[in-house]
């Protein structure tokens, strides 16, 4: 009995301290973002609940869903106009099992590079209903290098080892020329299907609305369009489109702006996705 | 005879150091005029040892709400990024990753490339930092100049000495010249195209839309 009361004692004691904690970082660019997904075929609702904050030279994020925790503690080394190197980690539990993930980037003058390494023993959307419907081992490898002002070569390589053992590779090569517009030109292979990718990004008008879309097709096929326009001229608050079409058929469909998300996903089965962040730290 | 020397010496440090503050409220006040753009270009000492080709478009609106905007055109690798310096908040944009990182002034790390630009633009805050001495007077190209050397306050700055040429006509910095505690160049700019320009606070803060934006405290 004594040890059990001094063990609620200590809880009680560490949920001070993390209130405290909280409290003090009140203001210091933390954000709430509520959620609530649903999904057709298997039926699934869920609210969703993502908590981004502050901790000394970290940023904590936590993020909760129905049946699933994660938590993650990221950082940054800032070198100004040279360059940064960030990095985190991140670990989630749900009554499906379990995942981790690490992952760390930086650029440094012409040179960025990133590097990402996730392991789950269940399909990643059911600790997340964000993230995507596989499991197992996952690592990814990206760099990308200014050859020139105006020309970068990127390079993107992933490997898969599914929840069966069934690995798969992909490799990806890009160009891109910027002049006025971004011109985008590459090579890619995913899972054996080999597929040419076009790209082009530049502002549409002069008010600053941006259209970025990317086309890959061959034996892969998918769109990528993204569309930002400012809605204030201090662009404190975009208005975000995105729309990704897919063939064999998948879409999805994600509008944002001032704090309010929505994400419609078909991939043989429909879910919708609606969120709202809060932000105490002026965050945009 | 020797006293009177000494006296002759102490009243000529005097007028210099009369002068040093008369020159730097000068160049404040005609800094703070009205809003100004400038080029800075020349080459710059990278922390690898090489030396390399840069050039800054340095822009300004002075007052209460100063803000700063400096944009790289080279080195190549760092062209199409920018910084934007405000009381209160840094903005770093990376072209490459196209990012905007928002820090709180207090914490930025503006000294990226050794020395802070915008103290240029800001010569009260130059001040603070830097113990300024003129030297002397010259003429050069530009015209009447007023040489001006000083050592930082604070040996974080990442130079040892520092010669700056103040345009009297016009007072304004024209050129500047970082050594390190060797004597070698750090940095050594010239700062054309000066012109008045009317800018506003959303021009100097335009970044592309689709910019991640980065929050770090």
């Amino acid at each position: 009995m004594e040890y059990l009361r001094h063990r609620y004692q200590r809880s009680l004691h560490l949920v001070i301290i993390a209130l405290g904690l909280q409290l003090s970082a009140f203001g210091l660019g933390q954000s709430l973002t509520f959620g609530l997904y649903g999904r057709l075929s298997p039926e699934y609702l869920t609210p969703t609940l993502e908590v981004a904050l502050p901790l000394g030279g970290f940023d904590l994020q936590a993020r909760l869903q129905r049946g699933a925790l994660g938590v993650g503690l990221g950082s940054a080394v800032e070198f100004s106009a040279l360059g940064r190197v960030s990095y985190g980690v991140q670990a989630s539990l749900g009554f499906a099992g379990w995942g981790i993930q690490g992952s760390a980037s930086g650029i440094f003058g012409p040179v960025a590079a990133s590097l990402e390494a996730l392991y789950s023993n269940t399909l990643r959307s059911s600790l997340w209903v964000g993230d995507e419907a596989q499991g197992g081992l996952k690592l990814g490898l990206g760099g990308r290098y200014r050859l020139e002002a105006r020309q970068t070569l990127g390079l993107q390589l992933g490997f898969n080892r599914d929840l069966l053992g069934i690995a798969r590779g992909s490799g990806e090569l890009t160009y891109a020329l910027r002049q006025a517009q971004t011109y985008t030109f590459g090579l890619g292979v995913e899972d054996s299907r080999f597929y040419g990718l076009l790209g082009w990004r530049g502002e549409l008008n002069g008010a600053g609305t941006l259209l970025d879309t990317t086309l890959r097709a061959g034996q892969l096929n998918r769109l990528e369009a993204a569309l930002t326009t400012p809605l204030d001229p201090e662009q404190l608050n975009n208005l975000k489109l995105r729309l990704t079409l897919a063939y064999p058929w998948a879409a999805n469909l994600g509008l944002e702006a001032y704090g309010f998300r929505a994400d419609a996903d078909y991939d043989g089965r429909f879910s919708l996705w609606l969120r709202y962040t809060l932000d105490f730290g002026g965050n945009e | 005879m020797k006293r009177l020397l000494t006296l002759a010496i102490l009243f000529s440090g005097f007028v210099l150091a009369q002068s040093i503050a008369e020159i730097t409220r000068q160049v404040q006040a005609n800094l703070d005029r009205s809003p100004w753009e400038a080029t800075i270009s020349g080459r710059i000492q990278l922390p690898d040892g090489s030396s390399q080709e840069a050039e800054f478009r340095l822009q300004v609106i002075p007052g209460r709400e100063q803000l700063a905007r400096v944009e790289f055109n080279k080195p190549a690798a760092l062209e199409g990024n920018f910084v934007v310096i405000s009381d209160k908040e840094v903005w770093n944009y990376l072209f490459l990753t196209n990012q905007v990182i928002i820090q709180p002034r207090s914490r930025a790390r503006v000294e990226g490339l050794g020395f802070n630009l915008t103290d240029l633009g800001d010569f009260n805050q130059l001040t603070e930092r830097v113990t300024l001495r003129l030297a002397g007077e010259q003429n050069i190209p530009a015209g009447a100049v007023w040489r001006i050397t000083g050592t930082p306050r604070d040996a974080s700055l990442g130079f040892a000495s520092m010669e700056i040429l103040v345009l009297k006509s016009d007072p304004r910095p024209i050129s500047i010249t970082l050594r390190d505690g060797a004597n070698r160049v750090v940095a050594d700019l010239d700062f054309g195209n000066f012109r008045r320009a009317n800018l506003t606070p959303q021009a100097l803060r335009k970044r592309p839309a689709d910019a991640e934006v980065l929050r770090r405290n």
